[in-house]
């Protein structure tokens, strides 16, 4: 295809169903209407040659094994075509009388409608009303640097007691932690550990004060970039040690503590959020469409006209 | 994106003269933006504003698949070879009706609300043709589709399926009507093995006729032996397709002639029963009106295929396959067989979405003379249809809308085509007026 003279595309012996070996010139960048009675040929000329060969020109450039999976295309019946372009047929024919099928959806508008809800849905907790967040590193190296500096920090992970205790913290003791925390105090892995009382009374008591394992303590300092990649590699093993959950406590000037809980488990209020995704506002996909009539709107129910198809007589009356 | 081949097949089907002008803005951006469009298009402003204009033709089927004329649309205006030229330039028109029909019966629906229709209360005359009119989403299949049609359906104890569109009575003359009929362009049937002469029940009778043969007799064939659907008579190696279809995996299927019977679908034995002459594959390889001629004596038969002749189908052949048929003629044939069964007792009321889609002003002109033909024997018509030239033969139009959606379903008019020119509120009025003249 030489793009110089392409003035026009050029159909030479048209042969398809009916056509008479025609040659038809058509001008390019122009609007043309192919016009006859109906039967007379146009959509042969049009659709089985003209568009036929555009599509198959294009389907021909994939591999064999891509073209399995495409509709066959016949090649039309002519000696030559020449100037075409990529072609595009819009037919006007409703082939769907789906009901999932919208506007949004056959314009594509659907497709990006649900990206852009995904990407800037922002969940709240029913429960407290908060915005719900998944932590990450960073958030929580703004909330200490937020703090005012000198507040006293402690950086812990909740130690979960209801399994073997004992074996736990000698993990914890060989992986280089050293000390625990329990009622507002710190108390070092090994003595804890001497006192077999105490570890039977913590690894028994429910609901009284978690035990926690300390990961870093330090005062908040302001502007130190030493500080800054010190909390940020103690924040990242708390919640790895944490399974992507750890405690600040602070103690404030007046003496005043505090425990502020991050995770980044897209948590809150100890309630587990669904993260917005796309499916989610998808009404063709199980996650978000309504339950109960599949996402469709409507439900399949009983026509009234059809059971009472004379609403003036009584049920006694045979309506 | 630029550079493209855009195809457009009729865009301006379903769309109301009004609507029809916006459609040719965007087409025309689309040209400007550096793209070329072809359009198939019956539309005569959008072959006003083609830059050039093809015309296939002269006529249809075997008849045409020629390119008749090409230009622009002065030069196809003065062509005098081309149909379509013809019509632009009002050399050929299609006539206003001298009259309209009187009528005394009708249907009514009271309190028509469904979707976005307004509560208003409508006539439909029977034995008569009615048109409704109203632009793109005024609501008019709403009311035909929606209420009309399942209340009717109800009526006769038919069950659609579908709940009836709100409306508070449909009342009249409703007891007269026997029958209901949905007629669209959709294909008469995928199959292969359907064409024509089946679909209008005329085959069966050529059938009985061919078996009466004296060498039929003797050979002991009978009807179901010049079947090409069921075993017996046709060619069993192509079971009676008249040709083999080879599948090429990624490749397109390949459609060879059967080797066996040559693509006469028959066996050999079967073809030696001949009338006249022409043996029953002949038979189905003739078009309509050699049909005609040729049964000439056997009116029973002569009677049945008339109809496809009638509404301007003399060209097709017997035997061509309906999923060759293109739309409108797929259309024509539904209605001959509706012709074809010419009893007086039934009254059926025919409903057409958009029966000119696709239809060239010849097809149309065919088209009323079928309608007229349907009426004629006392049956009903209603219409949806936006083309003014069919309009404009109505008996009745109602007009609905003004606009479209919310601002539509109100019942702008229902009358005579020439006192809905005098009407100011509705659209179609002012695309009416040039037709009526």
């Amino acid at each position: 295809m030489s793009q110089s003279n392409n003035k026009e595309i050029i159909i030479k012996g048209a042969r398809a169903h009916n056509l008479k070996n025609i040659d038809v010139n058509i001008k390019r960048n122009k609007l043309t209407v192919v016009t006859g009675v109906s039967g007379s040929g146009k959509s042969s000329l049009v659709f089985d040659t003209l568009y036929a060969e555009g599509q198959r020109r294009y389907v021909e450039s994939l591999s064999a094994y891509a073209r399995q999976f495409l509709g066959k295309m016949n090649k039309p019946d002519v000696d030559y075509i020449h100037g075409i372009s990529p072609s595009i047929a819009i037919e006007q024919k409703v082939n769907t009388r789906n009901a999932r099928s919208t506007v949004a959806t056959s314009t594509e508008i659907y497709d990006y409608l649900k990206l852009l809800f995904a990407r800037i849905g922002v969940t709240f907790s029913p429960i407290s009303g908060n915005m719900v967040k998944r932590h990450t590193i960073d958030d929580v190296v703004q909330h200490i640097l937020a703090l005012p500096e000198n507040t006293k920090a402690y950086l812990l992970v909740t130690i979960n007691t209801e399994n073997e205790l004992r074996k736990q913290l000698e993990v914890y003791l060989q992986t280089g932690f050293n000390r625990l925390f329990l009622n507002n105090e710190m108390l070092d892995i090994e003595e804890f550990l001497s006192n077999d009382e105490l570890v039977k009374q913590t690894a028994k008591a429910k609901n009284a004060e978690p035990l926690y394992l300390l990961i870093d303590r330090f005062a908040v300092q302001q502007n130190d970039e030493d500080f800054l990649n010190r909390i940020s590699d103690s924040i990242q093993t708390a919640f790895f040690e944490g399974l992507g959950e750890c405690v600040l406590h602070t103690i404030n000037e007046e003496g005043k503590t505090q425990y502020e809980l991050f995770n980044n488990r897209f948590e809150l209020d100890g309630q587990k959020f669904e993260e917005p995704s796309v499916n989610l506002f998808s009404f063709n996909n199980p996650f978000g469409a309504c339950k109960t009539c599949e996402g469709l709107g409507n439900v399949i129910g009983i026509d009234e006209d059809l059971v009472v198809p004379d609403k003036g007589l009584s049920i006694f009356e045979d309506a | 994106m630029v550079g493209s081949l855009y195809i457009l097949d009729e865009p301006s089907i379903g769309l109301h003269p009004r609507d029809t002008e916006n459609l040719i803005r965007v087409l025309q951006k689309l040209r400007d933006i550096g793209n070329t469009v072809v359009v198939v298009e019956h539309d005569e402003e959008i072959m006003q504003t083609a830059d050039e204009i093809i015309d296939i033709g002269p006529l249809a089927g075997i008849h045409g698949g020629e390119k008749v004329s090409q230009g622009n649309i002065d030069f196809i205006k003065n062509d005098t070879n081309s149909l379509t030229g013809m019509f632009l330039s009002g050399v050929k028109k299609i006539e206003v009706p001298t009259k309209r029909r009187k009528w005394k019966d009708y249907i009514e629906i009271k309190g028509a609300r469904q979707h976005n229709l307004k509560g208003f209360d409508v006539k439909f005359p029977l034995r008569a043709f009615t048109v409704v009119t109203g632009v793109s989403g005024s609501g008019k299949t709403t009311l035909i589709k929606k209420i009309l049609y399942p209340a009717i359906q109800k009526h006769l104890g038919n069950y659609t399926g579908e709940k009836t569109g709100a409306h508070e009575s449909i009342g009249g003359d409703i007891k007269t009507i026997t029958q209901i009929e949905m007629v669209d362009q959709n294909p008469i049937g995928k199959s292969s093995r359907s064409n024509p002469i089946t679909y209008i029940k005329a085959y069966d009778a050529i059938r009985d006729l061919y078996s009466q043969l004296a060498i039929s007799k003797a050979r002991g064939f009978k009807p179901q032996h010049f079947s090409f659907n069921v075993e017996g008579g046709r060619c069993e190696t192509c079971q009676g397709e008249g040709e083999v279809t080879i599948e090429m995996q990624f490749m397109a299927d390949i459609h060879l002639p059967c080797d066996e019977c040559k693509g006469a679908r028959f066996k050999e034995e079967v073809l030696d029963a001949k009338h006249n002459g022409k043996s029953i594959s002949d038979l189905l390889s003739m078009s309509v009106d050699e049909a005609l001629e040729f049964f000439h004596d056997e009116t029973t038969i002569a009677n049945k295929i008339k109809p496809l002749s009638d509404v301007g189908l003399g060209y097709i052949k017997l035997g061509q396959s309906s999923n060759t048929l293109s739309g409108g003629e797929a259309q024509r044939v539904k209605l001959a067989s509706f012709l074809g069964k010419r009893s007086s007792s039934e009254h059926v009321l025919f409903i057409f979405d958009e029966p000119t889609t696709g239809l060239h002003f010849n097809d149309i002109n065919k088209l009323l003379t079928s309608f007229n033909a349907l009426i004629e024997q006392g049956h009903t018509i209603i219409v949806i249809e936006h083309n003014m030239d069919v309009a404009k033969c109505a008996d009745y139009i109602v007009d609905l809308g003004p606009q479209a959606g919310d601002e539509g379903g109100n019942l702008v008019f229902a009358g005579l085509p020439e006192d809905l020119v005098n009407s100011k509120e509705s659209y179609t009025a002012k695309y009416l007026k040039d037709k009526l003249k």
